[in-house]
């Protein structure tokens, strides 16, 4: 099921009357069977691997809670156990036929025979969420940091619990699953607020990455029939596209669990005002990125280690992000280019310092400011290249065609129309919508989300506001069925 | 003071124990009256549109032409039939009704509204070419026809086409904002203006809309050649149509449109598929224009499937003589 389907407007309500209609005792209960149901919307079938993975990780888990903490020996093969059966399902559903076929193609310029087959799967929705959830579920119960769970039926909830199941916030135990023993009363301020911050994804999903997605797929899918200009506008809109799609869902995801109580963890903080690459990811997908903090990154040792291998670490832990996104070389290069990033970042730190005091960017220091975002931008799109495009071929040819020096700039100029899928007058539509996005996100860049700056008004401005916001949806929104990005991975 | 004291206690109870339902369902009640308002504003706006194709749907579903001679079809219909030239020619008064993009299944209910409420249509032109009785689940441009979703005629023959959006725009409160599109929005303003200004266009082309572009394609380059798959059940749905039409006293006449020589080139089965069309017509009432030496020469095109206005004239001239002869006017 869709968040910006007409089925989610009838299921939502539904399950928020349900679950503050029934004793808090069967309330885990409703929400596990909303959440199947929101699943199996999907792929009935598909749900079993849900089922499956729930089952193992239960298992595991409490065998590891039988051994005490001292005795990690006997817990081991239980977290691998956990493990590999994660890692199992995820490979063999996201990244077997790409391995398979890269295995293949090694196999032909090394003149050796290789005859794996390749299998036709439909790549479970949010596979990678839930498996990563569910993983540092069972980390944590083998580092003694939480305990396991007891109660199935409450675990099973933890692992499908609806609003975060298909594309996050990737929640941790320590925080979902106490909530879920919890006992939420109605409590007016936080459904208000709740359906505010979805009101606000909708809009960011419907109204500003959607309408952008026509231009950008017209330019990406095509990318030959265009140079210059064109390219470097589709690029911008796809880093908006992205950030709206994807920030939307999470905004509808945890203004949903807000609703009927719950705090799911915050997945974006105004990325695109960065000042550096290392401050985009403590800004961007945060449940992800610190995920792979604590799960692999100071694992490998963080930056507790020779310099040498701490760039390294960094860098691992891109690649790995890359691969996480989808069986794909080119998000493999987009998190390997990530990786570069923050390594040559940290490599230049003094040298940057340095030239900052020499060219006295530092008593400038607005200007200075301007130059750090407008930097990390850029870098952040030129890396988008490589996830939007359709293969490294397409990539390529986008960044070596992303020029100002041809006549699409003059065309520009002149006004004319520069065909990216939508007439002249929607584009500028478009842009305007941009802006105004960008503006309201700079405007309450001091508050949690843009949904809740209303609150300090009177009542007549807020309600306004939500009007204009919800006629905005309904009249400027793109209602094709259109999937959000990250159900994809 | 004590009773003030009371009074704003007493208030502040009531805020804590109703807040709950009396804001939301307020919030609720004025947004339910703002879209009911600026849905009915959009639908009235609309349904006084004389612009393009919204004004000539508008024309047949208000019952504001009512000719002797009406013709309906796709695109290739609207800019092949020169309504005034027919009806100088043939001195009746013809209409073009047809409407861009649509096939038979979705102009249907056009022609089932005609033959409900017209007291002079005597003759029903349909304007045929390939891809009108193929069957499709893809509506073309809806929104200049949810006006009148209420009309059973329009919604019977949208809901065949895709049922699940037909069915909720009609049904379900305010989900037809999420259908509408821009030419819905900018028909509504239109209409608007034009009754606020009391400047309403007159179609003095009666739904003939001419093209004067020409045509430099390579019509020589090699054809993909595929062959057309009509619907039995879309024929059959003509047949009852035909019934009806002809059981209140109008005559059926079914046109195979012209089509350029090249164009032709890309249909394994074109001339078995004509053959299958003229058993639509009413006996000696169908046209076949695909052998006609209009379909020789670009000139009268401006693209494969499309005659530009020196190409409808001819055509309308031709066709015009044609069935005078045969009607025996």
């Amino acid at each position: 099921m869709l968040f910006n389907s007409f089925e989610f407007l009838v299921f939502f309500p539904t399950v928020v009357l349900l679950y503050f209609l029934f004793p808090h005792r069967f309330r885990w209960l409703v929400l596990l069977i909303a959440s199947y149901t929101f699943y199996m919307f999907w792929r009935a079938d598909y749900a079993i691997i849900l089922v499956i993975s729930t089952l193992i990780d239960y298992l595991c888990s409490n065998m590891m809670d039988r051994h005490s903490e001292e005795n990690r020996a006997k817990r081991k093969p239980w977290l691998w156990l956990s493990l590999l059966s994660n890692l199992g399902i995820l490979f063999t559903f996201k990244y077997y036929n790409f391995f398979n076929a890269a295995a293949k193609d090694l196999a032909e310029v090394l003149d050796v025979a290789y005859a794996a087959p390749a299998f036709e799967l439909l790549l479970p929705m949010g596979i990678s969420f839930y498996t990563f959830q569910t993983m540092s579920y069972s980390i944590d119960v083998y580092y003694g940091r939480i305990k396991a769970e007891k109660h199935f039926g409450i675990f099973a909830l933890f692992v499908t619990f609806f609003p975060q199941l298909v594309a996050g916030p990737i929640e941790r135990a320590g925080n979902l699953l106490s909530q879920l023993r919890e006992k939420h009363e109605f409590n007016y301020q936080r459904v208000t607020d709740g359906l505010k911050l979805m009101a606000w994804g909708l809009f960011k999903k419907v109204v500003i990455a959607d309408r952008l997605a026509v231009m950008v797929n017209q330019v990406y899918n095509n990318p030959t029939d265009y140079e210059g200009v064109p390219l470097i506008i589709a690029t911008v809109f796809f880093a908006f596209q992205i950030y709206c799609d994807f920030s939307g869902y999470s905004d509808i995801a945890i203004g949903a669990a807000q609703v009927m109580g719950f705090r799911l963890m915050e997945n974006f903080r105004r990325p695109y005002f960065s000042k550096s690459i290392r401050e985009f990811w403590s800004r961007w997908h945060i449940s992800l990125s610190t995920w792979f903090r604590d799960y692999l990154y100071i694992p490998l040792g963080g930056n507790r280690v020779l310099k040498w291998r701490w760039y390294y670490n960094i860098f691992i832990v891109f690649l790995v992000s890359g691969i996480w996104h989808g069986a794909n070389w080119t998000f493999i290069v987009w998190g390997a280019l990530h990786g570069f990033y923050q390594v040559f970042g940290l490599m230049t730190a003094k040298k940057r310092d340095l030239l900052v005091q020499i060219l006295r960017l530092d008593k400038y220091q607005g200007l200075y400011r301007i130059i750090q975002v407008a930097t990390t931008f850029s870098l952040v799109c030129l890396a988008w290249v490589f996830f939007r495009a359709n293969n490294i071929s397409d990539a390529l040819y986008i960044i070596k065609h992303l020029n100002l020096e041809n006549p699409q700039v003059y065309k520009l100029i002149r006004g004319q129309s520069l065909y990216l899928g939508l007439p002249q007058w929607k584009f500028l539509m478009v842009c305007s919508g941009v802006f105004f996005f960008i503006s309201l996100e700079f405007l309450t860049r001091s508050k949690h989300s843009p949904a809740i700056f209303f609150n300090r008004f009177p009542l007549v401005i807020r309600w306004t506001s939500f009007y204009i916001l919800l006629l905005s949806i309904l009249i400027f929104g793109y209602f094709e069925t259109n999937e959000f990005i990250y159900f994809q991975f | 003071m004590a009773i003030s004291r009371q009074m704003s206690s007493s208030i502040s109870n009531f805020n804590m124990k109703y807040l709950p339902f009396v804001q939301p369902l307020l919030f609720l009640g004025i947004f339910a009256i703002l879209l009911t308002t600026i849905d009915y504003t959009l639908k009235w706006g609309v349904k006084h549109s004389t612009d393009a194709q919204t004004g000539k749907i508008n024309q047949i579903m208000l019952h504001k032409v009512d000719p002797d001679l009406m013709v309906f079809g796709s695109s290739v219909a609207e800019v092949g039939f020169n309504s005034p030239l027919l009806s100088q020619e043939l001195g009746l008064y013809s209409f073009n009704g047809a409407v861009d993009g649509t096939r038979f299944q979705q102009y249907k209910g056009l022609v089932k509204e005609v033959n409900a409420f017209s007291e002079n249509a005597k003759y029903i032109v349909f304007g045929i070419t390939y891809f009108d009785f193929i069957k499709t689940n893809q509506l073309t441009e809806p929104s200049r026809f949810y006006a009148f979703i209420n009309n059973d005629n329009i919604y019977q023959s949208l809901y065949e086409i895709d049922n699940e959006n037909v069915h909720k725009v009609k049904s379900i409160p305010f989900y037809a904002f999420t259908q509408y599109t821009h030419t819905y929005y900018k028909n509504a303003l239109l209409g608007l203006r034009s009754h606020l200004t009391s400047r309403t266009p007159v179609d003095s082309l009666f739904g003939f809309v001419p093209h004067k572009a020409a045509w430099n394609a390579d019509t020589a380059k090699p054809a993909h050649v595929q062959k057309i798959k009509l619907s039995p059940e879309l024929l059959n749905d003509f047949k009852i149509l035909k019934e009806q039409l002809n059981s209140r006293e109008r005559k059926v006449i079914v046109v195979f449109m012209p089509m350029h020589v090249s164009g032709q080139r890309h249909f394994s089965n074109l001339k078995e598929v004509v053959q299958q069309i003229s058993t639509l017509a009413d006996p000696g009432l169908f046209f076949d224009y695909t052998d006609s030496s209009i379909c020789e020469s670009t000139e009268y095109f401006y693209n494969q499937n499309h005659l530009n206005t020196r190409g409808a004239n001819t055509f309308s001239a031709h066709f015009a003589k044609e069935l005078e002869k045969r009607l025996k006017l």
